[in-house]
């Protein structure tokens, strides 16, 4: 209800609609429905809803009341036509100003250009990826099963039994093959869907056809092309419909080419695809409840809630539990799989880290227009003798107003024209900068709706900077006339508004800086972290071995794996060799693939453990500290039991209560589950190693001789210890001593492991990067802010400031007056600003890792930066003030 | 009374506004949520411009005040209903559309009509 506790926005709409008595009832009407829209904005979009509520109302209203107020003039009946006259009239005026005052003109369209490209660049990309619905037929009611992946026999059973779904489709991403065409093999992304999968997402062929079922059947090899995967390998050739291409040895027919525009789902198929396959049913592993291997995506039926849908999925859980023991938890409950909107789900993990950035871009042009309001007012009061005389001429209020207006959002239009074009360029660099893992930004652009935006944000801005000195020069009546030019514009008020501004500025820079410093501080807390072994001359050497294969099945690929080792650390230069299915970093971020078991824990409980396959080098050649025992060897791969080596944390888990000095005491001891309690014997214990990245907690792991699963495991990477930091030579010398035990094997690229490591915290530099340049620039606004201020703050004193030395002032003592000016408006905006920079802290949780909810450090870090800066932007104004010449001003007055 | 001829084609949003009205009296809000609703969330009317068109609708007799009252999210809000020219209006406009519909389906624009791909 209205009320004392009314928002700043209804109370904002409430006074413009009171400004216009002819209007009112209908526009009372506006505001209360405005009311309305802006609590189901603020409720199921939060600040950035309200906000865009916000400007999508502001502009008809302001047009609506403007419109109102000029036929309100008296004199001729004004016309749509005299208005539009008389608004052009107005902005050719400030045009031809941009001749008369070239630097004031051009430091506003260069202000306004600047920061209104930097914030369209950042709002394409919210616009995009937040904002925009997907573009799949009914999106909103597209749902996903999270948990990330799900067994082939669960897929089947929610397929007949969920009733408030219209179609379930399943996709197994994340496989890759070979492409052998011409020479070197190319390792090409694939995922297998279900013939439904394209009518699902409203996908459709530029070329041949997508799947049926008769591409199910078994012994059918058919692909469909990605469209970027078509032109950049087949060179966009139409006629590659109905050839063949060599996939892990085998020919493939290619049945279709996708559509350009086909937005294929990335959470569930992820970031690259270049081929999809049909994904069989009758595929082994798909038969067994313990291979999660499938996405899951729902359409709910029309008219079916998510919490609906969530409760039958519980229901179905609930009965499997009883039937299936890979579908109970530890403790016995049913496995849950929470439901998500596929919306939600595919941009949660950038909403907060781009909503900050808008915030920043934000902030950077609210300070962009402090600061030309600040040029304006400087420039409203030389001109307000002019605007007082037309006032004295019968001009109304509202007349001046309109000019002012006029003038002001015409330069900042212009800007924002400017500004459209430079965020072209800037989404250029930002898809320099972008995580790889952002998500849909092949949607991005800038289309009309974003220059819509641009416009709009101009239009206000020109308005925020054009109000704020217009009210106080329109305000100055005729007095001025009377009192003579030289003392317009020294009154209380307009030196008040020009401090709030600058103070204003301040804090702002101050909040983005101390964010920028948050950020910071915790990305080199970050880096500084110990990963749990040694990464110095380490380097990775990928290597795929083929399709995934069943446990058990025999194809002679431990023989190869073993001769692959013997042959790279047979290199010169090469000091130590270890190879895992999957090394440290090679998977980083939130997803846990990978063999997960569950075992029987001391305590009773059981415990999901991760298996690592590693081959008996691979402690010594990482460097991963040993705690107890003994490592895997050679001769480990017969012994029964397998013997395993625990990691500090699967140790904790599974032996509950066993303290880090008796870890000596795990050795020997058996591992297994109710069915076979001795299937593993413990030989050592290892430290803990950070595998998913520096900001991810360690997992229980349990590591196990590569021959155990080394049949079915697809692919292999060695981690070799070099004895010189890697040079190209050696990269080259590595890779030829794999293709000398198979020359068709492919490869992946040799990296560092600092690399990898440096690549998994890209995320986080990009938002500490942005940050950082959007907080300097902020921080350079506002020294401009500052210094501009001063500059003309001495200009208006000169004439006490030499009467002040006339009478014995010293040049430094002017100097004080001005910098105990510049520190009071920074004193004031710093209070603000730490508290801004604060409640920022409790922003940035989830962006930043490792710190407290407050992190000092920064903000004083943040603060002595900007007390520094502003000191910086007293020194002109300063040395223009101890300049002044007592004698002359004495004479000119 | 038939309208003259010269207001159809309707604008879009005007029409939306008659369809939206054509059921109960609405408020604002009601309006644009079932504005949204019958375009399936494709079209999110702003208030100002609801009210723009509302306006003008009013002076034209298609559109007519049905008092304050209590809205479902609480607050008194004004209610609109159509007027019986108003409705008329609308179904001139409906009849025009499907006259078009027709056309498109000679011409197998539409899914599901005969010989559809």
């Amino acid at each position: 209800m209205t009320g004392s506790r009314e928002s700043w926005d209804v109370r904002f709409y409430r006074r413009l609609a009171g400004a216009v008595p002819e209007l009112r009832p209908c526009l009372d009407d506006v505001v209360e429905t405005y009311e309305d829209v802006r609590s189901e904005a603020l409720r199921t979009r939060g600040q950035l809803g309200l906000a865009l509520a916000f400007l999508r109302v502001l502009g008809p209203l302001l047009v609506a009341v403007l419109l109102t107020e000029e036929r309100r003039i008296p004199g001729v009946r004004a016309t749509a036509a005299s208005i539009a006259q008389a608004w052009w009239r107005d902005a050719r005026g400030a045009l031809r100003s941009l001749r008369r005052e070239p630097r004031f003109g051009f430091a506003v369209v260069l202000l306004v250009a600047t920061s209104i490209g930097i914030t369209t660049t950042i709002f394409s990309v919210v616009d995009a990826v937040l904002l925009r619905p997907l573009p799949y037929p009914e999106a909103d009611r597209l749902v996903l099963f999270t948990e990330p992946t799900h067994s082939g026999r669960l897929v089947e059973r929610w397929k007949s039994s969920l009733s408030r779904f219209d179609d379930l489709t399943a996709v197994w991403e994340g496989d890759a093959m070979d492409l052998v065409e011409g020479g070197r093999p190319q390792r090409v992304e694939v995922a297998r869907v279900e013939p439904s999968f394209f009518s699902f997402f409203g996908i459709r062929p530029l070329h041949g056809r997508l799947f049926g079922i008769g591409d199910l059947e078994p012994g059918t090899r058919t692909v469909v092309l990605t469209h970027g995967f078509w032109a950049e390998r087949f060179g966009a050739d139409p006629d590659i419909v109905g050839k063949t291409v060599r996939l892990d040895g085998d020919p493939w027919d290619v049945v279709g080419v996708l559509e350009p525009r086909a937005r294929l789902p990335e959470i569930v198929v992820g970031q690259r695809v270049d081929l999809l396959r049909p994904l069989d049913p009758s595929h082994p592993w798909l038969a067994q409840w313990e291979f999660s291997l499938l996405q899951v995506v729902g359409r709910l039926r029309d008219g079916a809630t998510l919490e609906g849908a969530q409760a039958e999925v519980d229901a179905v859980a609930a009965l499997l539990a009883k039937e299936v023991q890979q579908m109970r938890e530890s403790d016995g409950s049913p496995s849950r799989t929470p439901l998500a909107g596929l919306q939600e789900a595919t941009v949660e993990s950038v909403r907060e880290g781009l909503g900050l950035l808008l915030a920043a871009v934000g902030f950077m042009l609210a300070i962009a227009c402090a600061n030309i309001a600040n040029l304006v007012l400087a420039r409203g009061t030389e001109r307000e003798h002019e605007l007082a005389l037309r006032r004295a001429l019968g001009a109304s209020r509202f007349g001046l107003l309109r000019q002012l207006l006029v003038e002001s959002v015409t330069l900042s239009l212009l800007g924002g024209v400017i500004g459209v074009g430079l965020a072209r360029l800037g989404l250029l660099a930002f898809d320099v900068v972008r995580p790889e893992d952002l998500p849909r930004f092949g949607e991005v652009s800038i289309d009309p709706r974003v220059v819509v935006f641009a416009l709009g944000a101009a239009v206000v801005s020109g308005l925020a900077f054009g109000l704020v000195p217009a009210f106080g020069a329109a305000g100055a009546e005729a007095r001025a006339l009377v009192v003579g030019r030289s003392r317009v514009g020294t009154g209380r008020r307009g030196a008040r508004t020009r401090s709030a501004l600058v103070v204003v500025e301040v804090a702002l820079a101050l909040v983005l800086l101390c964010g920028a410093g948050i950020l910071g501080h915790s990305l080199l807390g970050l880096a500084r972290q110990d990963p749990g072994f040694e990464t110095e001359r380490l380097v990775r050497l990928r290597l795929w071995l083929g399709e995934l294969l069943e446990p058990g099945q025999d194809s002679g690929r431990m023989e190869l794996v073993e001769e692959v080792m013997r042959s790279v650390s047979s290199v010169p230069g090469v000091e130590s060799v270890g190879a895992a299915w999957n090394l440290p970093f090679d998977i980083t971020g939130n997803s846990r693939c990978c063999w997960a078991r569950r075992f029987d824990a001391t305590s009773g409980d059981q415990v999901r453990v991760m298996l690592s396959p590693v081959t008996p080098g691979y402690f010594g050649a990482l460097g991963i500290p040993l705690l107890a025992g003994r490592t895997l060897e050679l001769a480990d791969e017969t012994l029964e039991p397998p013997p395993i080596v625990l990691s500090r944390r699967s140790a904790a888990v599974l032996f509950p209560g066993v303290e880090d000095g008796e870890l000596f005491s795990l050795v020997g001891r058996n591992l297994g589950s109710a069915g076979d309690p001795a299937e593993y014997r413990v030989i050592g214990v290892v430290d803990d190693v950070l595998d998913f990245g520096l900001d991810q907690r360690p997992e229980p792991i349990l590591y196990l001789s590569y021959s155990r699963l080394g049949e079915g495991l697809g692919r292999l990477s060695v981690g070799v210890r070099l004895r010189e930091p890697l040079s190209a030579d050696m990269s080259e010398a590595l890779r030829a001593a794999v293709w000398s035990v198979d020359p068709e094997m492919p490869l992946g690229e040799v990296l560092p492991v600092d690399d990898m490591i440096w690549s998994s915290l890209r995320t986080r530099r990009f938002y500490s990067t942005l940050f950082g340049t959007f907080a300097a620039l902020a921080l350079a606004l506002a020294a401009l802010g500052i210094a501009s201020s001063l500059l003309y703050v001495v200009g208006r004193r000169r004439r006490e400031l030499g009467l002040r030395m006339a009478l014995g002032a010293r040049g430094g003592d002017v100097v004080r007056l001005v910098v105990r000016q510049a520190l009071g408006w920074t004193a004031l905006g710093a209070l603000l600003g730490l508290c801004g920079g604060i409640a920022l802290t409790r922003a940035l949780g989830a962006l930043v890792h490792g710190l407290g909810s407050v992190d000092p450090q920064s903000l004083v870090v943040a603060s002595v930066l900007l007390v520094t800066v502003a000191l910086a932007a007293t020194v002109v104004p300063a040395l223009a003030a101890a300049r002044t010449d007592p004698a002359r001003t004495l004479r000119s007055s | 009374m038939a309208p003259p001829l010269d207001d159809l084609p309707l604008r879009p949003r005007d029409y939306l506004i008659l369809l939206a009205l054509s059921g109960e009296e609405l408020h604002g809000y009601g309006m644009i949520r079932e504005i949204r609703d019958i375009s399936e969330g494709r079209v999110e009317v702003d208030p100002a411009n609801l009210y723009r068109s509302l306006r003008r609708m009013t002076r034209d007799g298609w559109v007519e005040d049905a008092g304050r009252r209590p809205s479902p999210e609480g607050p008194e809000r004004r209610f609109y209903r159509l007027s019986s020219a108003g409705r008329d209006v609308a179904r001139q406009e409906a009849q025009r559309l499907h006259r078009l519909d027709a056309v498109a389906r000679t011409r197998k624009l539409v899914p599901g009509s005969e010989g559809a791909p």
